[in-house]
């Protein structure tokens, strides 16, 4: 047993860059020390806030040489990280948890909100195996699009790659939700595998369409995480007891099947249930 | 209750109905659950746990739903025939027989009285042997099912504490808790832990348990439940000779939660190859000279 690898090899690190995604999301990058792993897509490090709390992020970059982590602010740890500027410190553990499988010909990516973060590097990863993708972003406002403006970037010199775009507001392309797009994409066009993260309402209308079509799925999950490595229990889900820090975030559609909270209800940071999902 | 098997410890995992039931059906023979007290309880701000010298550094700070919300939880256990042991905290002997006595509504097999969280500014009492008469004997009062005293190896004098759960009644002591701790981040320059202070688990304390354990067992008649640091059937063995009839395991789920049964399955050929018939025949040879 190497507690110090089960606990994610508990280590300091300085912003080496930071970089406004949008009118709200902010990326920090760090140095990945030649010692640690790179992160596979979907999965996500605790991010130790000096004096706030410790929280759990997802990789939006991993190379060779840096990781990069998009913070939304909703909150005091948060908000206290997208004020960070190059040579403040963080804590990191992890990587953590079960990422992606790039799998199939033709996906389906759909972001919500902040939920591209763990979305960006799967859709280098899909197009680096040769899939046809279209990622479909959503938010509020055009102003929230996360990795919109990259995503265009790549599609203008990959044919591979369709960009489609839903905001509540109707400021940018589709007007209405990402579910609705999602089922207008899909008079058009199928897909062999569905990838989505973001709220859990629209994860769990995702999940539904996605069994509607018979189209295999694969959704990154939130669940209050103290530990992130299988001790404290907070990420438990019912009935099962998959812990989402091990067992996932990302879940196939047939484990979630099983799990009756999903889209339902979760827990606050006592272990409470909360009759809300986010 | 039968004190014997394979437990898993108070606090690792321990806060759901679903997460325990699979941790007994991955082989634990009795589940206890994290300590619940009165209210519900966030615990200490993040982070809560680090790694030192192939140990674990905790202070989630006894993080619970309260008594009323976690009912619902060992209903459910009690529904699905989950066996389970019920950890309490109270901040005072009175608080803590009026968690316990809303619990056992439940069914228990038996009551954990925690009195030696290292990292909460209520847990302790297990310094003290005439607050944990007081703790022990108010909730003896309070309940009909055996109660389990479980003790600090930070105490100066752990068995005079043992001796005074077993006089207010105590029908076992658990042995140990974590050890009080910290980490300094060199890089930062400041603690790690949220909480600046937390609590050791996992192999390094193993050696403090086995002495705790052996102690309270040439002093006490009731039986000793070892747990720390526990992650192998080797250990195990020690710590029945030192004097545990029943183990609980808590870090060492992070090697899976397959270790109880690899544990036990280990105890046991150790038994049968050594001559004996059952681990309860182990249980404190060590103490003979
Ligand atoms: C696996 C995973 C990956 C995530 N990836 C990202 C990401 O890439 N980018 C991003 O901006 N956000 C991500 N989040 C959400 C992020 O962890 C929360 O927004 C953050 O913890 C809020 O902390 P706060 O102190 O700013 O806000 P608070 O005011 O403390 O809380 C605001 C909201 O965040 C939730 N939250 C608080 N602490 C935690 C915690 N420890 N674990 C889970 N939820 C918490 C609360 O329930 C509340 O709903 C991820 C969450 C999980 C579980
Ligand atoms: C993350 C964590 C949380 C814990 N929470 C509790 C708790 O709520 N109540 C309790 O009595 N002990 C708690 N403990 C202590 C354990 O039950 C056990 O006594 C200690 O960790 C030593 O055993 P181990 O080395 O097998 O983990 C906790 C330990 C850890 C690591
Ligand atoms: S976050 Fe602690 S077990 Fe998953």
């Amino acid at each position: 047993m190497d507690i110090e690898l089960s606990t994610g090899r508990p280590r300091s690190v300085a912003i080496s860059r930071v970089v406004r995604e949008n009118i709200r999301d902010v990326t920090l990058f760090f140095r990945r020390q030649p010692d640690s792993p790179t992160a596979a897509p979907g999965q996500f490090f605790m991010v130790w806030v000096p004096d706030v709390d410790e929280i759990p992020l997802s990789a939006s970059w991993s190379d060779d040489e840096h990781i990069g982590l998009t913070v939304r602010p909703v909150g005091e740890a948060t908000q206290r990280l997208v004020r960070m500027r190059p040579g403040d410190y963080i804590g990191i553990r992890g990587p953590f948890g079960r990422s992606f499988s790039v799998t199939g010909d033709a996906a389906i990516v759909v972001g919500g909100g902040v939920g591209m973060a763990p979305l960006r590097p799967l859709v280098y990863a899909l197009l680096a195996s040769l899939k046809q993708v279209t990622v479909l972003i959503a938010a509020r406002t055009r102003d929230e699009l996360l990795f919109h403006d990259e995503m265009l970037r790549i599609a203008e010199s990959d044919s591979r790659l369709r960009t489609q775009v839903a905001t509540d507001d109707g400021s940018l392309g589709f007007h209405g939700l990402a579910t609705d797009c999602l089922t207008a994409l899909l008079e058009q066009q199928t897909a062999d595998v569905i990838y989505a993260c973001g709220p859990e309402r629209m994860m769990y209308e995702v999940y539904r369409i996605a069994l509607r079509h018979e189209i295999p799925i694969q959704l990154s999950l939130e669940r209050y995480m103290k530990c992130g490595c299988g001790l404290c229990g907070s990420c438990a889900l019912d009935p099962t007891g998959h812990l989402v820090c091990l067992d996932g975030p990302v879940f196939t559609g047939s484990t979630l099947a099983s799990i009756v909270e999903f889209g339902k209800y979760s827990r606050d940071a006592t272990g409470a249930r909360i009759d809300e999902i986010r | 209750m039968e004190i014997k098997g394979y437990w898993l410890a108070s606090g690792i995992l321990g806060v759901t109905a679903s997460v325990l039931r699979r941790v007994h059906e991955s082989g634990a023979d009795v589940v206890v659950t994290k300590s619940i007290g009165p209210v519900p309880r966030v615990g200490h701000p993040g982070p809560i746990c680090t790694s030192s010298h192939g140990g674990l550094i905790n202070a989630v700070g006894l993080t619970n739903p309260g008594i009323d919300a976690f009912l619902d939880e060992l209903h459910r256990l009690g529904e699905w025939g989950v066996p389970f042991v019920l950890s309490v905290f109270g901040r005072s002997p009175q608080e803590a027989a009026s968690v316990a006595s809303r619990g056992v509504e439940a069914k228990p097999l038996a009551i954990e009285l925690n009195l030696s969280c290292p990292h909460a500014e209520i847990g302790q009492v297990a310094h003290d042997p005439d607050l944990t008469f007081q703790y022990v004997r108010a909730v003896k009062d309070a309940v009909d099912c055996p109660v389990f005293a479980k003790l600090t190896p930070n105490a100066s004098d752990i068995t005079s504490v043992g001796r005074a759960a077993e006089r207010a009644g105590a029908d076992a002591v658990v042995a140990i808790n974590t050890v009080r701790a910290m980490r300094i981040d060199i890089v930062q320059r400041r603690p790690i832990l949220g909480n600046l202070v937390g609590g050791l688990s996992g192999p390094p304390v193993f050696p403090i348990a086995v002495r705790a354990v052996y102690d309270l067992y040439a002093s006490l008649s009731v039986p000793i439940i070892g747990v720390g640091g526990v992650t192998t059937w080797q250990d195990a063995v020690e710590m029945h000779l030192a004097g545990a009839s029943a183990i609980e395991i808590g870090t060492g789920v992070l090697s899976g939660l397959d270790v109880f049964s690899r544990v036990r399955e280990g105890v046991m050929t150790y038994v049968q190859e050594t001559g004996f018939s059952d681990i309860a025949d182990i249980v404190g040879l060590a103490q003979r000279r």
